[in-house]
């Protein structure tokens, strides 16, 4: 078991410094006839929930795992009242959910993890 | 093969594109034909991207210059699938009837600078299957990001041809142990997908996802049709979009509505409980075989005239050789470009 969480912190580790980004032959596309946040791929159509659809929109090469961690609990103490603000997660705690989401990301081909943010 | 003059006009696609995106459709192919050969092929596709559609090229690769594919790319293309015949030069023009292979490779070149989305499609048969170990070679060489290895299935051209084209079951078995250990060693590199021939399957497939459930396709002369193969059934009549809207062909056309649902299902198939995975089966193999486009697929091996099948496996089975029949090609026809 600690074998396990140790394992899962390198990867953590890794990933919050590095700048993920959407791969080239994905795009992103609320469909408004179906009210749902799609990820649209070749001969392949990935629904969306909310959640991920608003991480995969700050995958632009740009910024950090760590930055995206921080819009993504900023987005959820707007979406809050003040006094529910104690009950959000910790940012390490959304760091270490969204690196675990984007690893998966990765792994189908649909993410590009780089170590550099992107010349723009 | 539509004349040129019966072919929609840029108007006229445009529309059909926004109609499309309006009813819910998010993935484009174009497809052919040859869709390198509109001129306007780069509007359409900035349009089709203006409306957040992926879009696909389907294409044989010949006229997809280094220039032209950075030009499609910048409309917003996605993603170009290129067809093969083989791993090589020589087959390939064989089996493709004319000298086409170079050109591909220059067109897979211009596709990979261009960045964008490589897929490569490969037809199986009879000519070809065993040489699938090269036909992975190249996949690997051009960098694509996906192969879709697709048996022939025996509709129109390929139902004239079947004795020439249908492997033998050791040929498919063989060529479906190289694409497992190939899947295994590729999986991070590339996608392959493997599609077998209805006639080695039990059961058909759900042609389509289903008539007019998942897709539609428009042809170059308007005609809607739930799959790219439906104006084979002669029994049935297709709308045509310079006169209906695509709205009103998807929802109440009597060809889009004729095998939705279960009640056109033969006795057969209603009382089975494959129907919801199957739907039947293919309604042009149905029709290309047994003449009636409401009988079950005859691929079914419950079918009444699944020995059809049967028989058509025998005979690739009897006699592991070519046959000596010169192949019959979709333009040059009655052309011998193959003599062994």
């Amino acid at each position: 078991m600690a074998d396990k969480k140790n394992r899962g912190l390198v990867v953590v580790d890794i990933l919050v410094s590095c700048f993920p980004k959407l791969a080239a032959k994905a795009r992103l596309k609320f469909d408004k006839v179906r009210e749902k946040h799609l990820l649209l791929l070749p001969e392949k159509v990935v629904i969306l929930n909310e959640t991920a659809a608003s991480i995969l929109i700050l995958c632009d090469g740009s910024q950090t795992v760590k930055g995206i961690a921080e819009k993504m609990r900023d987005s959820l103490k707007d979406g809050n009242n003040a006094s529910d603000i104690s009950t959000l997660p910790d940012i390490q705690t959304i760091e270490e959910d969204i690196s675990g989401f984007l690893q998966e990301m990765a792994e189908q081909g649909w993410v590009v993890i780089h170590s550099h943010a992107e010349d723009k | 093969m539509a004349q040129k003059e019966s072919e929609l006009s840029t108007a006229d696609w445009i529309r059909v594109l926004s109609e499309a995106a309006d009813l819910g459709v998010v993935e484009v192919h174009f497809s052919g034909g040859e869709p390198l050969l509109r001129d306007d092929l780069e509007i359409l596709i900035r349009h089709a991207n203006s409306l957040e559609m992926y879009t696909n090229l389907i294409t044989s690769g010949i006229g997809l210059t280094a220039e032209k594919a950075t030009s499609l790319k910048d409309a917003g293309l996605a993603n170009v699938q290129i067809s093969f015949q083989a791993g090589e030069a020589k087959l390939s023009d064989i089996i493709g009837g004319y000298k086409a292979f170079e050109k591909k490779r220059e067109a897979v070149k211009a596709v990979k600078e261009a960045e964008m989305h490589l897929s490569l499609n490969v037809v199986l048969h009879r000519m070809n299957i065993d040489k699938l170990e090269g036909i992975l070679k190249l996949a690997e060489e051009t960098g694509a990001e996906r192969l879709e290895l697709a048996n022939t299935q025996y509709y129109n051209w390929a139902l004239l041809n079947r004795e020439q084209l249908l492997p033998s079951w050791e040929q498919i078995q063989r060529a479906s142990e190289i694409y497992r250990k190939a899947k295994a060693r590729l999986e991070k590199k590339m996608e392959i997908i493997w599609v077998i021939p209805d006639y080695y399957a039990s059961t058909p497939k759900p042609c389509m996802g289903g008539w007019a459930a998942i897709g539609l396709t428009v042809a170059p002369d308007g005609v809607a049709l739930p799959c790219p193969t439906a104006a084979m059934i002669k029994d049935l009549s297709f709308e045509n979009v310079r006169y209906s809207s695509l709205n009103s062909i998807w929802n109440d056309s009597s060809s889009f509505n004729r095998f939705r649902g279960e009640e056109w299902m033969p006795e057969l198939c209603r009382s089975c409980d494959l129907r919801h995975e199957d739907g039947g089966g293919c309604r042009c193999q149905a029709f290309a075989l047994t003449g009636d486009s409401f009988a079950t697929d005859p691929a079914c091996k419950w079918a009444p005239e699944h020995y059809l099948i049967e028989k058509a496996v025998q005979d690739a089975n009897n006699d592991p050789k070519p046959q000596n029949k010169p192949l019959i090609y979709r333009r040059h026809q009655n052309k011998t470009l193959l003599k062994k």
